[in-house]
């Protein structure tokens, strides 16, 4: 206060005459005192005070309303629009009022990371994304507490059997180290398998796992393809002429490098598309998922029950050579591919520039293209042909999930509220939105199924055999690490062992750093023993 | 300096040789703006058709679906730009009034410290809002501010203040002392002095100076998204929402962006004739 | 301002032996940045010397020095110290010769279509630096860029600008020299305009050609303003953050990761936070070195002493 004081005196002191007397410039006012001064001072700075006491006032007035809900939420990567309705519905219904805040992926990740530093108590519910499943889950709520409790959970709302088993174990952790292997290496059957029940969660708290979400709105990745092309009489006849079998979306690799160059301009000049297929091959999440479905459907696991990298065995090598080869070797798939993630392959199909295309959404097609007959088809990605004949698939997959927040307070209220959220009545009514529902059901009803039926049935069959991460504490930084590697092994820095070795040793510093090796009193280098320094 | 052609033939071929080369830096840094804007009125898939599509039928549908709301921008654009008018301005003014104040007195009256006084106001440039946003959003949080103006006005002042201290001290710096001495001797005090003489002098300077400041706080993205929810956020964290799953959405999102850029555009329009009109030299007397 | 009542008395204020008025004038400023610095400042120097990360509270520990001595084992930090050394260097010499360069053109040669210039220069700085990261980055890219549509129409092949590291480096100097080249320019060109004018008629009275104007007045005259725009924009271009973000993010395999970037990367991506904020002081500190010496160094011979 002194300093300030004196700071205005200052300022004032600039008003003050210089030593020579002169003839004033505005009449004269009787001096006043120095306490009238100090008042002017302060009476500028009144409206200051008054404003941060308003924002203060304001801010604790909102935190007096009881009867809403925040939700944090991403965008058009979980279905917003639905969420919304949803929100909406349940206000009408009970009288509670949802507040979303829906944010892209990649700021929704920096606000709940900025929350939950902060230990804020603001969000009473969120969305989390399986990457960040281990590190969110010791921050949210353990639902088994509330679903365990009869008098809170309402079992047909929550209709654990209509679930899609595979999701289930998307929020199952283990409290006490969050992180594990890929779930056929390391979580109990039952938690992937099915058939889940209530029996289910009984045996998750017996076990003293957690299931810290209600599964919601997942994600896998499908082949989308050129239905007007495949079903052209003429290119039909052409390809059974070259290649000796029917042209049909392809089941497994060779067929998927036969129907690919069949549609890439350099190869087949009768090809009305520039190239067969696109990958998302920037250094991008988009690229380590496209990967580890390549090196899942040659049988790799990347990490073993012991969290020693194994993504660079002979298997794995020639998986990640394989998915190389098809832009460098094959010449199938565009080089700017390198430089494309999941948005960029949704304009290079739509466009026309590709007859296949593998994302985790139902593609649309440029209208000009439609007009003029252009339609899509969808399947199942094509996997690796084994001996006995059978297809190794391994499309990669994920869920969203519905959390609650620990530090938030209506925890009984919100739960109700994601239980209703996921309850398959409410899921159906989304399907106008093209929702991904977390419910086997969903697939089968008539009224979803009259609104394109040619995606929703391989989207489903994809979900049951899906292969999904491995859950880490340092799940970003290890993704980044094998996409820097894979990416330079793609522009040719590497050879693929090389930036596979080379990853492995990351990993491994990586996971050493991250305490795994301490935890599991494991020895990383008797595995890989290059990476000993 | 000897050259082989003499400065006459210089002097008459230099400005044609000036507009060529300028309007070629000019097309340069004029021509993705430019893109940009007319992209927002094409239909969405003309905007990336190849050959590019220069004639089209225009069309205001991406600016109709983000005025409503309905685009893929969760909020309607209209309320976001509201909070960025006063974001900004608020910070601006408060920049440019606490900084001036302590760029005159570091101009006018130099001591032993002012060396470490300006180093220090210039040290606070240097920290990357990066390393700073969380423990910024720790102490806000704490004082309850988040989702407030305060929250980003007073970071972005604080951004802000470095520049325009070095900036205006310069420009005062040029403005003679002897000037102001002059005024006062005939009967001024230094606050008219201030205001008559070495204000309007050093005008251009303050309004440049404040149209940085303006456009940083306008543009800036990282405390916006941190900082705010939903009742102060800022029209750029919303170009965000529009690279989806389903494709960059260019239409709606070039539409946003010539929103949230024409306000500040006019504002330079009109900043532009003020500084060519203070600048007509008659004071340096 | 305050407006104050003019007082008729003609005291003599006595003067304190230290001449505190440029502090007590800079309170405002100075309450300000502490508001933001203070916390912050403690925050990070804390976190800087543990193994902090939010998400994982029960793995913080102290480590002293531990993260500043990861730091310089880490072949992506020295690498990319490496990359934002050069990229300042090459950035802020093209922006200054430019801008310079187009100053002193306008200025002199065409008087008359400076207003217009001016605008049409002032346009890139005013985007938000997300929607022009994603313009060039469409325009850049391999497949539906125009800028391999144009290449294609002069004959020359068109490349995959980001997905080679160097070109990519390219791509990031030039969209920063794009949009800042007319920051130099602008604060040039009203240097130029609020020069006195009697030096210069003298001296062309004195005979004086245009480039001896040039490199003994003009540029002489400059200095102070050359001297801030180059401090501003070394210190800016070390802290380049959006255009990495929405051009490349981070570049095929970590090539184009700057600094600031990377400071994003260990802090946003991966939670590292107490290591972030390891690196953030070893930047601020470079950055405080730095400006102290091309302070010192360009004020050399010149009459205002900081």
């Amino acid at each position: 206060m002194i300093l300030v004081a004196q700071f205005l005196k200052t300022l004032l002191s600039f008003g003050a005459q210089a030593e020579v007397t002169y003839e004033p410039m505005e009449p004269t006012e009787p001096s006043r005192g120095k306490s009238y001064r100090v008042g002017k001072g302060v009476s500028c700075l009144v409206p200051f005070l008054v404003l941060g006491v308003a924002t203060w006032w304001t801010s604790s007035l909102r935190a007096q309303e009881a009867k809403q809900l925040n939700m944090l939420y991403v965008g058009v990567e979980a279905n917003i629009d639905s969420v919304r309705d949803g929100a909406k519905s349940y206000e009408e219904k009970t009288g509670v009022h949802i507040n979303i805040d829906s944010y892209p992926q990649t700021e929704w990740r920096e606000r709940m990371f900025t929350e939950i530093a902060a230990k804020s108590p603001h969000y009473d519910i969120w969305i989390i994304d399986v990457p960040e499943g281990a590190l969110v889950a010791n921050h949210s709520v353990n639902l088994l507490d509330l679903i365990l409790n009869p008098a809170v959970v309402d079992s047909k709302l929550l209709s654990p059997e209509t679930f899609i088993p595979r999701l289930i174990v998307q929020s199952t952790y283990d409290p006490k180290h969050t992180w594990n292997p890929p779930m056929e290496l390391q979580m109990p059957t039952y938690t992937w398998q099915g058939p889940v029940s209530m029996e289910t969660f009984q045996k998750m708290k017996a076990d003293g796992l957690g299931f810290y979400g209600i599964p919601f709105h997942p994600n896998v990745l499908v082949l989308a393809y050129r239905k007007d092309y495949f079903d052209n009489p003429d290119y039909q006849a052409r390809f059974k002429t070259k290649y000796g079998y029917d042209l049909a979306p392809p089941e497994d690799w060779k067929q998927f490098v036969d129907v690919a160059s069949f549609f890439t301009k350099s190869i087949n000049s009768n090809s009305p598309t520039e190239y067969g297929c696109t990958l998302m091959a920037k250094k991008h999440e988009s690229l380590y998922c496209d990967w580890r479905t390549w090196l899942g459907s040659y049988g790799v696991f990347e990490i073993g029950t012991d969290m020693v990298p194994s993504f660079n065995s002979e298997k794995g090598i020639e998986a990640t050579q394989f998915y190389k080869d098809l832009m460098d070797k094959y010449k199938v798939v565009p080089q700017a591919a390198k430089t494309w993630t999941w948005d960029e392959v949704t304009t290079a199909f739509g466009s026309g520039l590709t007859a296949m295309a593998m994302n985790y959404h139902r593609m649309l097609l440029d209208p000009a293209i439609e007009q003029k007959g252009g339609q899509a088809g969808f399947a199942m990605v094509p996997g690796e042909r084994q001996a006995d004949g059978k297809i190794t698939r391994a499309p990669h997959y994920g869920s969203y999930y519905l959390a609650l927040n620990k530090y938030a307070t209506h925890q009984q209220s919100a739960y109700k509220f994601i239980e209703w959220l996921a309850s398959p009545d409410v899921q159906r009514s989304f399907a106008k939105y093209q929702f991904h529902s977390s419910r086997r059901d969903y697939y089968q009803d008539p009224a979803v199924l009259s609104k394109w039926p040619e995606y929703w049935k391989p989207f489903e069959e994809s979900l049951e055999i899906g292969y999904s991460r491995p859950r880490l504490t340092v799940f970003r930084q290890y993704s980044e690490t094998i996409q820097a590697e894979v990416s330079a092994a793609l522009l040719g820095n590497k050879t693929v062992k090389q930036a596979l070795d080379d990853a492995a040793c990351e990993v491994i510093d990586l996971f050493k750093q991250a305490g795994y090796y301490e935890a599991l009193h494991v020895d990383p280098y008797t595995k890989q023993p290059q990476c000993k320094h | 300096m000897k050259l082989a052609i003499s400065y006459g033939q210089i002097r008459r071929v230099a400005p044609t040789v000036a507009y060529v080369v300028v309007l070629a830096f000019v097309v340069f840094e004029v021509f993705p703006i430019f893109w940009m804007i007319s992209t927002s009125f094409k239909s969405r898939w003309d905007a990336f058709r190849l050959p590019p599509v220069w004639l089209f039928k225009p069309t205001l549908e991406h600016y109709f679906t983000i005025l409503s709301g309905k685009g893929w921008a969760t909020t309607p654009v209209l309320p976001l730009l509201i909070n960025s008018v006063i974001v900004s301005s608020g910070s601006s003014l408060l920049a440019l009034l606490c900084g001036s104040l302590s760029a005159y007195g570091l101009s006018r009256f130099a001591t032993r410290y002012s060396k470490h006084l300006a180093m220090w106001i210039l040290s606070t440039r240097m920290f990357p809002p990066v390393a700073v946003a969380i423990p910024v959003f720790l102490m806000m949080s704490n004082l309850g501010l988040i989702d407030t103006y305060w929250a980003l006005i007073i970071p972005y002042s604080a951004f802000n203040i470095s520049f325009v201290v070095w900036m205006m001290r310069s420009f005062f710096d040029q403005i003679p002392v002897e000037l102001e001495e002059a005024a006062m001797i005939d009967g001024c005090s230094r606050i008219q002095a201030f205001f008559r003489i070495v204000l309007p002098l050093t005008l251009p300077g303050l309004v440049a100076t404040g149209v940085f400041v303006l456009i940083f706080s306008w543009n800036e993205f990282l405390f916006a998204l941190i900082l705010t929810r939903t009742a102060a956020k800022t029209a750029p964290v919303a170009v965000a929402d529009f690279v989806t799953l389903y494709g960059i959405q260019w239409g709606q999102l070039t539409a946003h962006a010539t929103l949230i850029s024409a306000p500040i555009i006019i504002l330079g329009l009109l900043f532009q004739r003020y500084i060519v009109k203070g600048l007509t030299l008659g004071a340096v007397q | 301002m305050a407006t104050a009542t003019i007082e008729v008395r003609s005291t003599r204020v006595s003067r304190p032996p230290v001449e505190w008025r440029p502090l007590l004038l800079s309170l405002p400023a100075i309450a300000i940045l502490l508001i933001m610095v203070v916390y912050p400042t403690i925050f990070s120097v804390w976190t800087a010397v543990h193994q902090y990360n939010p998400m994982l509270p029960e793995m913080d520990r102290f480590v002293g020095l531990g993260n500043f001595e990861h730091a310089f084992q880490d072949r992506i930090f020295l690498d990319t110290v490496w990359r934002t050394a050069v990229f300042v260097v090459v950035a802020v010499t093209v922006e200054f010769v430019l801008g310079f360069g187009l100053a002193i053109t306008v200025f002199y040669l065409i008087p008359r279509g400076s207003s217009l210039v001016r605008l049409a220069l002032t346009m890139p700085m005013i985007m938000p630096p997300i929607a022009i990261g994603l313009v060039w980055r469409w325009l850049f890219d391999g497949q539906f860029g125009l800028i391999n549509y144009a290449m294609k129409l002069m004959g020359l092949p068109p490349q995959i600008w980001l997905g080679n590291t160097t070109t990519a480096m390219g791509a990031v100097i030039l969209v920063e020299v794009w949009q800042w080249m007319p920051f130099v320019f602008l604060c040039l060109y009203a240097g130029l305009a609020s020069l006195a004018s009697e030096p210069i008629q003298a001296a062309r009275v004195d005979g004086a050609g245009p480039l001896q104007l040039l490199w003994y007045i003009v540029f002489p005259m400059l200095k102070p303003i050359i001297l801030v725009v180059l401090l501003f924009r070394i210190i800016d271009c070390m802290r380049v953050f959006d255009i990495v973000f929405v051009l490349t993010e981070g570049g095929p395999s970590n090539g184009t990761v700057l600094y600031p970037f990377l400071i994003y990367m260990q802090g946003f991506r991966y939670f590292n936070v107490g290591y972030a904020a390891a690196l953030s002081w070893l930047l601020v500190v470079f950055m405080s070195i730095l400006a102290g010496l091309l302070i010192r160094m360009l004020q050399k011979g010149s009459a205002r002493v900081a």
